[in-house]
């Protein structure tokens, strides 16, 4: 059964560093995270799997000290009950059936035999997979192994889910179907841990967040906390025009940009990139310059309210752009 | 026990494939037709005193607890934690209550049941071409060396396949050459350390495959003087150490099946 037992923090870090040799996995990381659901964000290399390796007990934190759920993960057997995980590669024992993998893996929480495979039957009927479950992995496509793995995560009823990109090659019914089975899960008091650098996925499932890049938590807590948080820093402005050379000039000369950068779009043509803290004065005065200046504007893009928004601005904070 | 059950069965499982079994075939039938060769060979023609008992004893010694059961080890022990962090499945298990303890003892007790039933099906076929009077007294000796033998060098290849998984198969032929073949012939008191110290002596006891072997000086520093229940308290407190090794080092160390890559 889920516990929904708040009291105790879902995640906490203190101090964490996480070093394999001289290479830095996550750097000096502080957080504590209530229950509920959460989406791990970053690039590709930014620390996201061995965050995700220290929760699971895997690895031990070079400094500073893990807790999940309470709890020390690392060889811990009570703890692990409560915790299923989906990682983010493949790695299954593709001459198995997938029931017969799934019910497996459960036997590993000392269910009996029977028992299992029942359970195990369940829940891939649960995940969609009720078809294909006495098929051999192997003959399975990479939706069907993803359900399946999916379904290994949940099978003992976990209190807390742990998955690595989850949603990867799934198609758009499949992901509809399982971003509503982790909302129940969430809505009947689960705790979710969701790493992914697809950002709508968490979107879709939660507006909290951390974010983390070259080992760093660059940000943590909702996207509103997060967008009060950068409330004074200035808005981004791409406009395509007949002369960017020209508009930034009268930009420039109005004092209206902090800065202003003239780069090159994927067409080859050129883009003007305007940060801003008075878009107002910016939204009024650009009509009058197109006018006075026979200008041309073909596109005009501004940071919307996204987490993708949210997630380009962090970055270039922590590339010291902003 | 559940657990260990579920490894079990399933491990089993996994060793029904095609190139397992053909494996098994390989090495249940290696003994076999180098019976057939000594066979076809006219030894007793050779010289009407030769030992025909002795040479068969030696010969099925060395082909079976020796060779047969090493192998079968070395192929199903060695690369326990290697196979599994290659093919990735190590996460699933890592992230199981307990699961590598389980993993590794399930994994440790199919290799000897793997390698044993080859073994003791290559020795029973290969006993019936000695065409000898005393061949079940030399089939007895035999079945229980080889149990012996796959149980303490599956445990001394788990723990080598610990701490290289990298390298698990040639840190293991490495090992046997050096350990086991050159190192339990020093006539010193470190070949007492050795699987093949413990194995030669209780084969000298139980099989007697020549009438002054035990008392020859020559052999007097390879053997061991003390009663043969001693040689497998030795051989089973030797397995339980190596598999107990293996089993702590295996908790303690950290094994990911990520990829550097996936930092």
């Amino acid at each position: 059964m889920i516990d929904t037992s708040t009291d105790t923090p879902l995640v906490q870090f203190e101090v964490v560093t996480k070093l394999y040799g001289r290479v830095l996995g996550v750097n000096d990381i502080n957080l504590s995270l209530h229950p509920g659901a959460w989406g791990l964000l970053g690039p590709n290399g930014a620390g996201k799997s061995t965050l995700l390796n220290l929760l699971t007990g895997q690895l031990l934190p070079t400094r500073g000290r893990v807790r999940v759920l309470g709890e020390e993960p690392r060889n811990n057997p009570g703890l692990l009950r409560r915790i299923g995980f989906c990682p983010g590669f493949e790695g299954l024992y593709s001459s198995s059936t997938g029931l017969n993998w799934v019910a497996f893996l459960l036997q590993m929480h000392g269910v009996r035999h029977n028992r299992a495979r029942e359970r195990a039957a369940d829940c891939l009927a649960t995940v969609g997979m009720q078809d294909a479950m006495t098929r051999p992995i192997s003959s399975y496509s990479r939706g069907m192994r993803q359900r399946t793995k999916i379904a290994q995560a949940i099978v003992h009823d976990p209190q807390l889910l742990i998955l690595d990109e989850p949603l990867s090659g799934l198609d758009p019914v499949g992901r509809a179907e399982m971003t509503q089975l982790l909302r129940n899960r969430v809505a009947g008091g689960g705790s979710l841990i969701l790493a992914s650098h697809v950002l709508h996925e968490i979107e879709a499932l939660t507006d909290s967040f951390l974010l983390i890049s070259g080992g760093r938590l660059l940000a943590s807590g909702t996207a509103r906390e997060v967008h009060e948080l950068l409330s004074d820093l200035p808005v981004e402005v791409q406009i395509r025009c007949s002369d960017p050379r020209l508009l930034s000039s009268l930009i420039m000369k109005q004092g209206l940009a902090d800065s202003v950068a003239i780069g090159t779009s994927q067409t080859n043509r050129e883009l003007l990139r305007v940060a801003t803290r008075h878009t107002a004065d910016f939204a009024a005065k650009l009509p009058q310059w197109v006018a006075e200046h026979n200008l041309l504007i073909d596109e005009m893009r501004t940071a919307d309210d996204s987490l993708q928004s949210l997630f380009n601005s962090l970055m270039r904070i922590h590339r010291g752009e902003l | 026990m559940t657990e260990l059950a579920a490894i079990i069965r399933y491990e089993l499982s996994r060793t029904l494939t095609a190139g397992r079994t053909a494996w098994w075939f390989v090495l249940a039938g290696f003994p076999i037709l180098i019976a057939i060769l000594i066979r076809a060979f006219p030894m007793s023609r050779a010289r009407p005193d030769t030992d025909i008992y002795g040479i068969w004893s030696v010969a099925l010694y060395l082909l079976v607890p020796c060779i047969t059961c090493a192998m079968g080890v070395l192929l199903s022990a060695a690369p326990a934690i290697a196979n599994e962090l290659e093919q990735r499945n190590w996460v699933y298990l890592a992230t199981r209550p307990n699961g590598i303890f389980w993993l590794l003892l399930g994994k440790y007790v199919v290799a000897v049941s793997w390698t044993t039933t080859a073994a003791l099906s290559g020795l029973t076929i290969a006993v019936l071409f000695t065409g000898l009077d005393t061949r079940l007294r030399l089939w007895l000796s035999l079945c229980g060396l080889s149990v012996l033998s796959s149980m303490a060098y599956a445990a001394v290849f788990l723990l080598i396949g610990t701490l290289f998984p990298k390298r698990a198969m040639v840190s293991c032929v490495a090992w046997t050459a050096a350990v086991e073949g050159m190192i339990s012939l020093i006539p010193a008191v470190i070949n007492r350390l050795t699987v093949q110290y413990r194995l030669r002596s209780l084969f000298v006891e139980w099989a007697e495959p020549g009438p002054d072997i035990s008392s020859n000086p020559l052999f007097a520093s390879v053997l061991a003087d003390s009663p043969g229940v001693m040689q497998i308290v030795w051989l089973l407190i030797l397995t339980a150490v190596m598999l107990s090794t293996a089993l702590v080092v295996a908790h303690k160390r950290e094994f990911t099946a990520a990829a550097e890559s996936d930092v």
